[in-house]
């Protein structure tokens, strides 16, 4: 177990390296001058050069990456100390990127581990349900919800419910965060705020994700009940109940596991359209608004979190099915 | 199975809980501000202030803030009604200014106080420009202070302090190396606000939050997500102020905050309504300027540059051409209903010193033959740049289909953002016509033609001179306009507009750009100030 993860921790820094170099040159490649943006556009050369001296973009590429992966690491060389991961500061207003990424991530999290929630409670049920009576009336049903469920686009179906739900109706806020722990001045805030504000958006963002898990839990729930061992517990004169859980679901799920583990981390790197249709600053929206303001530190330090994200849920969904399926670990 | 599958049951837990707990609760506790004249609450959709330290805050939003918690030498002040006219702010009056023009001598009010309770002083000023040009700051001010004596050498770490900047008592004194009449206008901008060094200390990456001596304060910023005004204690002086906390609320969605500007939630949204298809309806249900939706020009012009020193467009005739070429209402559509006002001159409205509306080219539609016999046949090959977007991407269709109808062979060219910038800014670059837009700095003609159209600044790379347009006549006409002072200045720039169109045409003008407001259905006292482009957050208040 131990080298296996150890392996897998040398793939995952190996693809952090990847990502992260990709990501760089590729901002190095658009030709847009940050330092111009950030002197002011009425800047001369000589003023443009001050501030790119200043932001550090006058330096190459190389230079950049290796001050940035500098910055990255836990342990200073030069001065031979500890210190925190420092992301640098964005180009567009000079804040800390640790800080941007931090008044961001609990956003994101929150949309997306309310989602998860929201996703398997419908998920779970109506998948298994649609399997154990295929072409009925619920199956069908099931599918059509699905089918609509994949085809609606996360900002339609976010625009209709906030004008619906939150505008017409007034059940719920039309978008906007109530923080958790410390609302901002004049704003509403606590867990109970915090989860209203989210109805709409987790709705939103799970529709999308239980369509498609609804999908796939009942094709390997059908295709489960049709196995061998299966048969031979039913004729071993095993209860149903029993067959259920521990030969068909203990199986149909595993697969549900490894991909919760992917689209979480992938959607911990920010789920853009929710996020931005209900006025959610989290990592996708301020992706989005780094990329329109060529921010690259601001960009890197998202992409970093998210590589990050997905690398440890992914190492997490590996030792986890390593340990729930034995056929793994003995491999 | 049980004990495999035991993370379902506390995720069913938890998730069965926060939605019972968030469905327990009524839609009255959501984000509605508790007004009550008191506090307004506020959106801007899709955008942030870039800094809300006066020394880097350089944007009309940002710029916004400052007019209400800055205390300026002078002002374009809205007390009594909007103006364009200059007026003494925490000046006692206008100041002296000796006769060759070179240098201005303030007297500050007494009694004025910041937020934190200490006094505005001539000290206060010169402590606020030694920090604008301090070399750490970086500042964008330093694009246009060059002409202070001693103001460079503190940009170049030369002296700690600008020799021409002498505070004495209640008298602030400002040595200029050569005579600028735009020098009023300049110290208008809010890099120039009064601040309380001891509170806004020298940081590379701007203070969030610092003592005002306007009406209002900046109490706390949470960047990206919210910045709450409130109203200065000390504060004595006429400037509208009228609710006591202004809460804004950063980075919304623009739909959104058009239905929460609808409903009540918000007053405003001070960027401007950024949902151009809702225009018609507003002006149709609410009048335009009357109650709810406002309409208002901004000083800013929208433009096609013409490279002047390459083939396709450097003959003045084939230029006209193509003034007479552009469709301007369609090109103008593309912004939405009230989106702008249609223009063949540089300056927009308030910089022309009544010298506007000249129409020099077509206004109401393209002359596609006339332009052809102008250009006789010698546009040829045109590399066409601009901005993707909804705005940018349409206008191209447009502009290309003109110019093809007046002769000229049109390859298109598409850049991202501000890219397009930095990459035709490059002298040399392979454009012949670019999508622009300016605007103002500071309410003065010299903004526009000396940073756009003055040859003399041209330079291997970061141009703003997009046209690459360098005639003698014109930089002396410039340099002339300069010198003037008042009336006399603005209606010079103005008459120079109209010379530089009617002879050269380096730019096809487009439109001035409004401002579209829509206001909540309890929000009174919209004051737009035409000298800012903006309207001012002090006046409002909720009925």
């Amino acid at each position: 177990m131990i080298r296996y993860i150890i392996r897998r921790l040398i793939w995952a820094i190996a693809l952090f390296m990847t990502v992260t170099l990709i990501g760089f040159v590729l901002f190095y490649l658009i030709p847009a001058d940050p330092a111009k943006f950030a002197c002011g556009r009425a800047c001369d050369s000589e003023q443009v050069a001050k501030v790119a001296h200043y932001l550090g973009t006058d330096k190459p590429v190389y230079v950049q990456y290796a001050k940035f992966l500098g910055r990255l690491l836990p342990f200073d060389f030069t001065h031979l100390h500890f210190k925190s991961p420092n992301l640098g500061r964005s180009f567009v207003n000079r804040q800390s990127v640790n800080s941007i990424v931090g008044a961001a991530a609990p956003q994101t999290a929150s949309l997306v581990f309310g989602g998860l929630v929201i996703w398997m409670l419908i998920a779970l049920p109506v998948g298994i349900l649609s399997a154990l009576r295929p072409r009925s009336l619920l199956d069908r049903i099931s599918m059509t919800g699905v089918l609509v469920g994949i085809s609606a686009h996360p900002v339609w179906l976010g625009l209709i419910f906030s004008y619906f739900i939150g505008y017409k109706l007034k059940w719920t806020p039309i978008a906007n965060y109530a923080n958790f722990f410390h609302p901002l001045y004049g704003q509403p805030g606590g867990p109970i705020q915090w989860a209203y504000h989210l109805i709409l958006p987790w709705f939103t963002f799970a529709i999308l994700f239980a369509a498609v898990y609804v999908r796939m839990i009942r094709a390997n729930v059908m295709e489960t009940m049709n196995e061998d061992y299966v048969r031979t517990a039913r004729a071993k004169g095993a209860p149903e109940w029993r067959v259920m859980k521990a030969h068909i679901l203990r199986n149909a799920l595993l697969p549900v596991v490894t991909m919760l583990g992917m689209d979480v981390g992938l959607a911990l790197g920010g789920a853009i359209f929710t996020e931005n249709v209900y006025s959610l600053n989290g990592l996708g929206y301020q992706t989005i608004q780094s990329l329109n303001n060529y921010d690259s530190p601001t960009v890197l330090g998202i992409l970093v979190f998210a590589t990050t994200a997905i690398i440890l849920m992914n190492l997490l969904v590996d030792m986890l099915y390593a340990w729930i399926d034995p056929r793994i670990r003995l491999s | 199975m049980r004990k495999r599958l035991w993370y379902t049951a506390p995720l069913s837990l938890i998730g069965a809980a926060a939605l019972a707990a968030a469905l327990a609760v009524t839609a009255a506790g959501s984000t509605t501000a508790k007004a009550a004249g008191q506090t307004l609450q506020m959106a801007v959709a899709n955008s942030d202030v870039d800094y809300s330290d006066p020394a880097l805050a350089y944007g009309v939003l940002s710029w916004q803030i400052e007019y209400e918690t800055c205390a300026k030498l002078i002002d374009y002040s809205d007390v009594g009604g909007a103006s364009t006219e200059l007026s003494p702010d925490a000046a006692a009056g206008m100041p002296v200014i000796s006769a060759d023009g070179k240098t201005y001598t303030f007297t500050i009010k007494p009694g004025i106080k910041f937020s934190d309770g200490t006094t505005v002083t001539a000290a206060s000023f010169k402590a606020a420009m030694n920090r604008d040009a301090n070399p750490s700051m970086n500042s964008p001010v330093n694009a246009f202070m060059s002409d202070v004596v001693g103001w460079d050498n503190v940009v170049n770490k030369k002296a700690s302090s600008i020799s021409g900047v002498i505070a004495k008592g209640n008298k602030l004194t400002i040595k200029l190396t050569q005579k600028d009449g735009g020098m009023l206008d300049k110290l208008a901008m809010p890099f120039f606000c009064a601040i309380n060094p001891a509170k806004t200390p020298v940081d590379p990456n701007g203070v969030n939050t610092l003592p005002g001596a306007g009406p209002y304060y900046i109490a706390s910023r949470t960047v990206g997500k919210q910045l709450v005004l409130k109203t200065n204690p000390f504060y004595k002086g006429n400037r509208p102020h009228r609710a006591s906390t202004i809460i804004i609320t950063m980075n919304t969605n623009a739909q959104q905050t058009f239905l929460q500007v609808s409903n009540g939630t918000y007053a405003l949204d001070p960027s401007g309504l950024d949902n151009p298809s809702a225009a018609a309806q507003l002006a149709k249900q609410y009048g335009i300027n009357k109650s709810r939706f406002f309409v208002h020009p901004t000083p800013e012009t929208d433009y096609i540059a013409l490279n002047t020193t390459r083939g396709a467009f450097g003959s003045a005739a084939v230029r006209k051409a193509v003034n007479y070429a552009i469709d301007r209402p369609a090109l103008l559509r593309v912004r939405g209903f009230l989106g702008g006002k249609r223009t063949t001159e540089i300056l927009p409205q308030s910089l022309a010193g009544g010298v506007y509306n000249q129409h020099l080219y077509p206004i109401a539609g393209a002359q596609a033959a006339k332009a052809k016999s102008l250009a006789g046949g010698k546009c040829g090959n045109v590399n066409l740049w601009y901005a993707t977007g909804p705005v940018g991407t349409p206008q191209q269709g447009i502009l290309k289909y003109n110019l093809e109808q007046m002769g000229c062979n049109v390859t298109t060219k598409a850049f991202v953002g501000y890219a397009i910038y930095t990459a035709a800014g490059v002298k040399g670059a392979d454009m012949d016509a670019m999508f622009a837009g300016w605007y103002q700095d500071y309410a003065d003609g010299y903004d526009f033609f000396h940073i756009l159209l003055d040859g003399r600044t041209i330079q291997a790379s970061n141009n703003n001179n997009l046209a690459y347009f360098n005639n003698a006549l014109v930089n002396k006409k410039i340099d002339a306009a300069n010198a003037l002072t008042g009336p006399a200045r603005s209606r010079a720039w103005g008459n120079l507009d109209i010379y530089t169109m009617s002879h050269y045409a380096p730019w096809a003008p487009i439109d001035n750009r409004n401002v579209r407001d829509f206001v909540g259905p309890k929000t009174k006292g919209y004051l737009f100030n035409p000298a800012w482009g903006s309207p001012d957050l002090g006046t409002l208040y909720l009925s």
